[in-house]
């Protein structure tokens, strides 16, 4: 059958029939998510508070005191300090491990490969939390040991201060960078390294002129990762930052919401101010790695990597490893365990071990928020990853697929969420459920609008990555042979992106269980989520009870990443 | 614009309209009817409650009493009445008022009884989301301990009292009196909890101006440990954290004490005493059970239950557990409205002393 060759030209064109009424339904439901918040976050900032029943009245005064104020330069310049402390402290760590296992001939660094996705499951707030308890000048246990080993007099390390927030920050984003870092050496040719070495360049001078400068584009992407997450993380402000007076605009945020009567339009100023910041970081982003195609370090031509034979260095490399382990994983949660089975607080001692006791597990479930968190969490988590990908899916394809006019807008919505901190969303989502009559305040509903909101760029990202790999003509044939358009979707598309789909649907599954910066503001009894009972129990003192729920959490995290692994390696087979 | 464009606008606009009506509808539980209940006074009032009650099979109490106390008095609550299932949202008073709040405001009424601070529940009556009620128990307190208009009656009293840790400083060597505190060896040592502004204006109202802002302003160049929550305070005066601190409920250190920890505690003079009170929000779901509560908390049992677990009573006839909680040492109680009028004042003074100078 010949068909006119005319109606094959623009293939998939579009046409007023299920895509239309997709387009239009996930557009709005996209403009709906990201449009809304942020409206009502500026609209919301230029009024006062509420206060006994009387609506609040326009008012700059919110952004003169957020902007002009003098105590804001300190906030910025905290915020700028920390962020980029943090940036430095997890790339030369995740950097240098990376070198480690990649590039030289260390023992023990298939090992650690391995086992380089157990630091990311620790959630961040207690990693936090397991910290404090290293690095607190009077029960910080590295502190005591120090002191005693060192015969000191004052404690070495002071967690409460501007580098202590650094540290712990840095070391909980390191083991990304490792992943980056890992991908980037491993696509780049050795031969490069090679010629260097044999033209008299020394190890470091490689290192540095070679294998650094060849990577800018991924540094630089890295380093402005790290940069924008150290900016909106909220955990460790608000754990650490707050008791030692030491302000970010996070915390500032979450103070301004937390005082009576609450100021949700000073909040909303100082949100803006740091969507400011995150814009620009993005923007930056989006150029450095638009253009990585100057650096084609990926080329046809096959190699394998080349190890540098490190000498009796290679041992001090090994020893690099375990102390990264230790300082990552095994000092972390051994404080968590400790301290889950005690009373109250003891040191480690030989005469401690007789107060160890079980009874903190049993008293975390009998309160009955703590099974409910857990069946939140996990339903809002999985609900979530799915709505994401779904919609996602539609739009990527919408995006890369069709020619309809305006899918560029429909892009730049989906991936407007970035520019959203966590702090920032959920005091946008407070702003758009107590104005708008729809009252999901307090309910599992609002938490999940946040999720899928904040989210929604993941889930585009391996989408859309995921379409652009898929050549379309196993579409146009199904097309030609007159399958409909929800047939040829169902059938062919979802299928072929099932890869893209599966590590998007994981990714936002871990990212949402471990999501507090915008619960803690949205939650309320009955739709509690995991990292707001943690945070909770922390407020209120109960220490033990908090590393109970930790240890549980932590173990059973792992046993879900082993999982996941076997099927993902199942799946890819 | 595109014709899909358009269409994608009009959709968003009728999105943005059709959400309006279930304001108008009104999810609230009828405020009027919380009244009626609430202002019950006739002969078959318990029957008329228990039977509401019964229906009704719920109560959410919205409290800042640890989760060690308001747990085992909920579980009370409910062995007298097992028809209902009765649930404690606990946080720190301030953050209980900030979270009814909002939720009032986005429409949300989960909290059937607010328990509190005085100055919590001021809050919340400042915002109109109260309602005034009437229980016979009221009758066994001091006119101080319960609201002229009715809308709240004391539960128990928090002592802010001086605890230290027993492995880290001596009975003889810890503060006795105020200035005590303001001695050169406690530097760094003083933790210090981070909302406690009535701490201030109750000594300032006190000892006067002049000399309570001279003591607050040789305190503030201590170092202070500034942390948030008194349980938390308690725990890390345990863990030796915060050697010594002068805002810890008395009751804390008591209970930690009675388990074995490295606690003790003594007054200082006057002490500081924090009014806690019951109140009833105005959309209260399920009125009937939150009376009940009322009656029960305020009950010489109710009470009793309090004081056995710890808690310092407001009932004039129920003792602490050991009394010398509430006996042996004079204390000051401000009145929390007088307090949240001049709330502002207090909060700048405490921010500006205590919280930024360190």
């Amino acid at each position: 059958m010949a068909a006119p060759a005319d109606s094959l030209a623009p293939p998939l064109r579009f046409r007023v029939d299920a895509p239309t009424l997709l387009l239009i339904g996930a557009g709005a439901l996209v403009g709906y998510l990201t449009l809304f918040p942020l409206f009502f976050l500026v609209y919301g900032s230029f009024f006062t508070p509420t206060v006994g029943g009387v609506a609040g009245t326009f008012t700059l005064d919110n952004f003169v005191k957020a902007y002009a104020d003098r105590s804001t330069l300190s906030v910025l310049l905290n915020s700028i300090v920390f962020s980029a402390g943090t940036t430095a402290v997890a790339f030369v760590i995740g950097t240098g491990l990376a070198w480690i296992t990649e590039r030289t001939n260390a023992p023990l660094r298939r090992l650690f490969f391995a086992m380089s996705l157990i630091p990311l499951i620790i959630p961040g707030i207690l990693f936090t939390v397991s910290w404090i308890f290293l690095l607190s000048p009077r029960i910080g246990l590295i502190n005591l040991w120090l002191k005693d080993l060192l015969r000191l007099a004052e404690s070495p390390f002071n967690v409460y201060s501007l580098p202590g927030m650094i540290w712990v920050e840095g070391l909980h984003w390191s083991p990304i960078v490792y992943l980056l870092m890992t991908a980037a050496f491993r696509s780049m040719d050795p031969a490069l390294e090679e010629s260097a070495l044999m033209s008299g360049a020394g190890l470091g001078a490689t290192f540095y002129h070679v294998t650094l400068k060849l990577n800018v584009p991924t540094i630089l992407s890295v380093f402005l990762l790290l940069f924008l997450r150290g900016l909106e993380t909220f955990e460790v402000p608000a754990i650490i930052g707050l008791p030692a007076g030491i302000h970010v605009f996070t915390s500032r945020i979450f103070t301004a919401i937390k005082s009576y009567p609450s100021d949700f339009g000073l909040a909303g100023a100082y949100s803006t101010f740091l969507m400011v910041l995150t814009s620009a970081g993005i923007a930056a982003y989006a150029r450095v790695t638009r253009e990585a195609t100057r650096f084609a370090t990926v080329t046809g031509k096959g190699f394998r990597p080349r190890v540098i034979d490190l000498g009796p260095w290679r041992y001090l490399a090994a020893a690099v490893i375990v102390a990264y382990l230790a300082v990552m994983v095994v000092l972390p949660v051994f404080v968590l365990l400790w301290n889950s089975l005690l009373p109250f607080y003891i040191k480690p001692s030989v005469a401690a071990l007789s107060r160890l006791t079980l009874e903190n597990y049993p008293f975390v479930f009998k309160l009955p928020k703590t099974t409910r968190a857990i069946v939140n969490s996990v339903a809002l988590s999985v609900a979530s990853a799915t709505i994401i990908m779904l919609l996602t899916a539609v739009v990527a394809w919408i995006v890369v697929r069709t020619r309809v006019r305006g899918r560029w807008l429909l892009d730049h919505l989906a991936s407007m969420p970035l520019i959203f901190p966590s702090v920032v969303m959920g005091v946008a989502l407070i702003w758009v459920y107590l104005t708008l009559p729809i009252p999901i305040y307090g309910t599992i509903w609002i938490l999940l609008v946040a999720y899928v909101t904040r989210f929604l760029p993941y889930g585009m990202r391996a989408c859309s990555s995921g379409l652009v790999a898929i050549h379309r003509e196993l579409e146009e044939a199904a097309e030609i042979s007159g399958a409909p358009w929800r047939r040829t979707f169902g059938s062919i598309v979802l299928p072929l992106l099932r890869p893209a789909l599966l590590a998007g649907w994981m990714y936002v599954v871990i990212v949402s269980i471990r999501e507090l910066g915008s619960s803690i503001f949205l939650w309320g009894p009955g739709a509690e989520v995991l990292s707001v009972i943690i945070f909770d129990f922390w407020q209120t003192g109960h220490f033990q009870e908090l590393c109970a729920l930790g240890v549980m959490l932590v173990v059973s995290l792992l046993a879900l990443a082993l999982v996941s692994q076997r099927l993902g390696q199942r799946v890819s087979a | 614009m595109s014709i899909v464009m358009r269409t994608a606008a009009v959709v968003l606009v009728t999105l943005m309209v059709i959400t309006v009506p279930p304001a108008a509808l009104g999810w609230a539980q009828n405020a009027s009817a919380v009244a009626r209940v609430a202002n019950y006074k006739g002969t078959e009032r318990q029957t008329m409650l228990e039977e509401g009650a019964r229906k009704e099979g719920a109560l959410m109490m919205y409290t800042s009493m640890d989760l060690e106390e308001s747990h085992p008095l909920m579980e009370g609550f409910m062995k007298k009445y097992p028809f209902i299932k009765g649930e404690v949202y606990r946080a720190s008073g301030e953050d209980v008022a900030q979270k009814l709040i909002t939720e009032y405001r986005g429409r949300k009424y989960v909290a059937d009884i607010f328990e509190g601070t005085g100055i919590d529940i001021a809050k919340m009556l400042n915002e109109q989301y109260g309602q005034a009620f009437y229980t016979p128990r009221a009758a066994s307190y001091p006119r101080q301990g319960q609201d002229p208009k009715g809308f709240w009656v004391a539960t128990r009293y928090n002592m802010l009292a001086l605890g230290w840790n027993t492995n880290l400083v001596t009975a003889a060597d810890a503060p006795k009196q105020y200035t005590d505190l303001l001695d050169a060896r406690w530097r760094g040592k003083i933790g210090i909890e981070a909302d406690d502004q009535i701490w201030l204006a109750t000594l300032l109202e006190h000892w006067g101006e002049s000399r309570g802002m001279e003591f607050f302003r040789r305190l503030s160049e201590q170092q202070l440990l500034i942390r948030k929550g008194h349980t938390l305070l308690a725990n890390l005066v345990v863990a030796g954290e915060a050697p010594i601190s002068p805002t810890l409920y008395n009751h804390r250190p008591q209970i930690l004490k009675r388990r074995g920890a490295p606690i003790d505690w003594r007054p200082l003079e006057p002490v500081v005493a924090v009014i806690h009170v019951i109140s009833l929000p105005k959309n209260a779901p399920h009125p009937h059970a939150a009376m009940l509560f009322i009656d029960h908390l305020l009950s010489p049992d109710g009470q009793q239950a309090l004081a056995k677990l710890g808690r310092i009573p407001a009932h004039s006839f129920v003792n602490a557990d050991p009394p010398e909680l509430n006996r042996g040492f004079v204390y000051k109680a401000l009145d929390p409205v007088v307090f949240l009028t001049k709330y502002a004042r207090y909060d700048q003074l405490w921010q500006e002393m205590i919280i930024r100078r360190r």
